[in-house]
């Protein structure tokens, strides 16, 4: 189905769910995952990095989100 | 030992120069594939959870709630160590994730996602209030926090994208239910 016609565009954005176990889900994980990482081209300082709680460790981790992304090479 | 190999060959894993592409399906697959020969007591939460239970998003990380014993964090660095051929998991310690350090980040030598490690969240949840399921991750069998956790987890934070997940995740599994 190449083509699909929506009404609006809330029904354009609906989330496509599958079912656990569908390979389809896993094709899809892995399709988006590598596209995504394609695009990001991001890098991140190896190594381990200690927090005192989660919210900590997710704002460090939003923070690297939003910093330039490193040009490939 | 097994060492994380990436392809020179090109393909989706190829390395140029210091910068590396990308995190990949394989990427975590080998680290979840450690967990369960080693018998790590994890859980996976977050964004992968939410890809697990059925939709697709893209992350940067795999967040693994790990079952806060001496011998469970010696298990999960015995798997690192498997995938990864890394000296600086040796610092990943249970003095500090069952201490003052209960959240702890780890980002691979290649550098393209991070791995984030946490014992409790807040005052929360803690490993034992978790409701798991076991689910299938391409041809493994893995542990997740229930569609339900992960509601409840997502819901009360601060974070836009966390607000969405659980406005997704309760369309899909509760309805009008809280």
């Amino acid at each position: 189905m190449p083509v699909r016609k929506f009404r609006t565009i809330e029904e354009m954005n609906q989330p496509v769910w599958r079912t656990p176990g569908d390979p389809a889900l896993y094709a899809a994980i892995a399709n988006l995952w590598h596209r995504s990482a394609q695009l990001s081209g991001r890098r991140f300082t190896p190594g381990v990095r200690r927090f005192r709680d989660i919210a900590t460790l997710e704002a460090s981790a939003d923070e690297a989100s939003d910093s330039p992304v490193l040009p490939r090479r | 030992m097994t060492t994380h190999h990436l392809p020179a060959d090109g393909g989706h894993a190829t390395v140029r120069g210091p910068y590396t592409v990308p995190v990949d399906f394989d990427d975590i697959r080998q680290v979840l594939a450690a967990f369960e020969r080693d018998g790590v007591r994890y859980a996976i939460f977050g964004a992968t959870a939410l890809n697990l239970h059925g939709l697709a998003r893209a992350t940067e990380d795999l967040d693994v709630f790990v079952d806060p014993t001496e011998e469970n964090i010696d298990r999960l660095r015995h798997a690192l160590h498997h995938v990864f051929d890394d000296p600086s998991i040796d610092e990943i310690t249970s003095a500090d994730l069952l201490g003052d350090y209960p959240a702890i980040q780890y980002i691979p030598p290649t550098g393209n996602y991070h791995l984030d490690f946490v014992t409790r969240l807040g005052h929360a949840f803690t490993f034992n209030d978790l409701e798991l399921v076991r689910m299938p991750f391409g041809d493994l069998t893995v542990t997740v926090v229930s569609a339900r956790t992960l509601y409840r987890m997502k819901r009360d934070t601060v974070r836009l994208k966390d607000q969405a997940d659980a406005a997704w995740l309760k369309a899909r599994f509760f309805g009008e239910e809280d």
